[in-house]
């Protein structure tokens, strides 16, 4: 009994220093986007784009941990990758200058929460536009078009889906949904699946398999590893990632889509996309 | 109480590893067995660079896990020119790997033979592979089969190795039925189940030749 | 017939056998006697190559049986030779025992051979023993195999290293007699033992050494009674006076 007691203060006393923990860091962090002016009630009215505009910072989401995409380099302790440099690009079209930014990391499981709690402006995590999440966030335009894709050797005869046959050795992940997928849109291939990524292209630069399939994203990464090979084909998926901005908050979700068209205007999505992809983003 | 239609539903999938399985220890085994009492030979020959090769194939093979000697000759071999698919390549493995054992198994049965035997032997003018064959070897099962036939088990159990390397074992599609159907501990309980319709059976004949060898002399 | 001439040998740094001179004529039979850890064993076991020899020649049957271009599988089959434990292959009969060398050596019928063996195992005064296994029989008997083992290759010489040591006094007197008989045959015989009686009775020639020399080499009725060198008359006394 008397041990089931302690345990129970014990519990309580982690929840508590736990929870006051967090709530330090809140405080700490200083510049909260809703309690940038010390009472969040008081900015009701004004908008998010409002707020961003008077702190003269735009804080965004990123992963930390994700090739390619934001990945923090342990040389520099800079964050960087496609949705970094997105995010900056950003920050230069709703303040003038990239600089005024800070990143903060997210994971696929804190992002919506941090955006929620207002402890982030942007997602720009690799985050896939699906109905479901559109009624937790609101979305930008596409900004990459992440879908399952095709690695291959260079100069291989594979060029696209429809070029997976029967007899087509392909390499996948055990107990990704890209086994099914593939099976789906080429029936008659003949699937080998690894334990993890390393593995698969292991055994497609070995020769063991024709192509690998899973997310471009990831697809990319190994490219940029080894430049001997290439996405091949327009994903036959359809995964978009998109920008995600706590709901309602339409301006804000104006400015940015206003700041993807004129990137894209300028040719510096181009640029960005061609640095960290390896390749000119499909029309 | 186990999931049986894990068991029902997918049970061609379990089928065609289960066989592969089989083929897979079957032919190592035998590989593995003839492999091995070369290198067994090698190491007590009285040739030097003979027992040099039996010696670094053996202290080599045995000290690396089996899962890189399998990759070496997934991913290594194709940089000579030599592509072998996962099931080949995982058997390959497993027979070098389980050889290097053996080897050893054979090398200690051989040397309970009293010297004595292979002079005998070689005195009335056999020769040297004669006195092995003859003299040598059939007194050495008695002691080999023992340790051999634990080889032979594990030979069974590590080939599970070859899912790793897409080689259409066992485990190979268990994996895959459990990431399937995510009852992971339901599947991996009837592939253990699968194993042990293989590996009892050569238990209980290794136990029943064991007997057998120690009742004649 | 065995002829070595300058014969030494090494154990790493241990120096086994010094400067040997032994010739053995045809027919004879040489007993070679002395301490034990004197080389005795190690000098017949270089006969037919179970020990290697450092230097010097050591010739058998016309052949050098150091040279790398002997045949040492077939001068082999020209020497029988009987050890101290017997080593009889536990795993096989009497009989086969026997006929093993002569059928996968000498490539006779296994009928061939086994007559050959039912010969010799009655010579030895053991035919009846031919289907038992080796642990059935008694040491004597064993050994009394292991000499038929020996003769079915008919050998032109047969070596015994110690082959009454490791058997009950009782015993040695039925291999002692088979020794006998074979060598009233003119069978040529090289014998390391410690049977003073058989040396005086059927030797030749007994061969005394000492710490890897050959001492002394006499005609037994000689050696027995007047040894000409210190070492061997020692050695007598000590063993013929208990």
């Amino acid at each position: 009994m008397m041990t089931r007691k302690w345990l129970a203060v014990a519990f309580m006393v982690l929840v508590m220093s736990v929870s006051v923990m967090t709530g330090c860091g809140n405080e700490k962090g200083g510049n909260t986007p809703g309690a940038s002016d010390g009472n969040p009630d008081a900015g009701a009215e004004e908008t998010l784009l409002d707020t961003i505009k008077s702190r003269g910072k735009l804080i965004v989401g990123v992963k930390y941990d994700t090739k390619l995409f934001g990945l923090k380099n342990p040389a520099n302790n800079e964050v960087e990758g496609f949705d970094v440099d997105i995010a900056k690009a950003l920050a230069k079209s709703i303040l003038g200058d990239e600089t005024k930014i800070e990143l903060k990391e997210v994971t696929s499981k804190t992002r919506i929460p941090m955006l929620d709690n207002n402890e982030i402006d942007l997602i720009v995590a690799t985050m896939t536009i699906t109905e479901e999440r559109k009624e937790q966030v609101d979305f930008s335009e596409v900004y990459f078009k992440a879908g399952q894709s095709l690695l291959v050797k260079k100069g291989s005869a594979i060029k696209g889906i429809d070029d997976v046959k029967k007899g087509t050795k392909v390499l996948a992940v055990k107990g990704s949904t890209s086994v099914d997928n593939i099976i789906e849109r080429a029936p008659d291939a003949n699937v080998l699946e690894f334990d993890n990524y390393q593995d698969a292209f292991s055994a497609l630069k070995a020769g063991q398999g024709d192509v690998l399939t899973t997310d471009n994203a990831i697809l990319y990464g190994m490219m940029a590893q080894d430049p001997g090979y290439e996405v091949v084909g327009e994903p036959f998926t359809d995964e978009p990632y998109g920008i995600a901005i706590k709901k309602g908050e339409t301006e804000l979700v104006d400015a940015v889509n206003a700041g993807l068209a004129a990137m894209k205007e300028s040719g510096e999505y181009n640029e960005i996309y061609k640095q960290w992809i390896g390749e000119e983003p499909a029309e | 109480m186990p999931d049986f239609s894990v068991l029902t539903d997918y049970f061609d999938v379990y089928m065609e590893g289960f066989l592969n399985t089989i083929y897979a220890s079957v032919i190592a085994l035998i590989a593995s067995f003839l492999l091995g009492t070369v290198i067994a030979v090698f190491r007590i020959s009285s040739v030097r660079p003979l027992r040099w090769v039996g010696t670094v194939y053996v202290e080599f093979i045995r000290n690396i896990p089996l899962l890189l000697v399998v990759y070496i000759f997934f991913l290594g071999l194709p940089l000579l020119g030599i592509t072998l698919n996962g099931f080949v390549c995982g058997t390959i493995g497993l027979t070098v790997y389980t050889a290097a054992f053996i080897a050893e198994a054979i090398r200690a049965g051989i040397m309970s033979v009293p010297k004595g035997q292979t002079e005998a032997a070689l005195s009335s003018g056999l020769t040297y592979v004669q006195a092995m064959r003859y003299v040598v070897l059939p007194q050495a099962v008695k002691i080999v089969i023992p340790p051999l036939s634990n080889q032979f088990l594990n030979l069974v159990k590590n080939s599970s190795v070859l899912s790793v390397i897409a080689g259409l074992d066992l485990m190979y599609f268990g994996d895959k039925v459990a990431s399937d159907t995510y009852a992971t501990i339901d599947t991996y309980l009837f592939v253990a189940a699968f194993y042990l319709v293989l590996t009892l059976p050569l238990s209980f004949a290794a136990h029943r030749l064991e007997r057998r060898l120690a009742k004649h002399g | 017939m065995i002829s070595f001439r300058q014969v030494e040998k090494h154990y790493g740094d241990f120096h086994v056998l010094k400067d040997i001179h032994l010739q053995i004529g045809q027919g004879e039979v040489v007993v070679i006697v002395g301490p034990s850890g004197s080389g005795k064993s190690t000098m017949l076991r270089c006969i037919n190559r179970l020990e290697t020899i450092t230097s010097g020649e050591l010739i058998v049957s016309g052949q050098a049986v150091n040279d790398k271009k002997t045949n040492i599988n077939r001068l082999r089959r020209n020497i029988g030779m009987v050890f101290q434990h017997f080593n009889l292959y536990p795993h096989m009969k009497v009989i086969d025992n026997i006929t093993l060398a002569p059928r996968k050596v000498l490539g006779q019928t296994k009928q061939e051979a086994e007559q050959t063996a039912m010969y010799f195992l009655e010579k030895v005064g053991i035919e009846d023993k031919a289907n038992q296994y080796p642990s059935q029989l008694s040491g004597g008997q064993q050994q009394r195999v292991a000499i038929a083992r020996g003769l079915a290759m008919k050998p032109q010489v047969m070596l015994f290293d110690e082959p009454t040591s490791a058997l009950d006094p009782e015993m040695v007197g039925e291999v002692l007699d088979v020794m006998k008989a074979l060598a009233g045959e003119g069978m040529t015989m090289v014998v390391v033992t410690h049977e003073m009686g058989f040396a005086r009775e059927v030797a030749d020639r007994v061969v005394f050494m000492d710490q890897g020399r050959i001492v002394e080499e006499a005609r037994p009725g000689e050696f027995f009674s007047n040894p000409r060198e210190e070492r061997a008359r020692l050695f007598l006394n000590r063993v013929l006076n208990h």
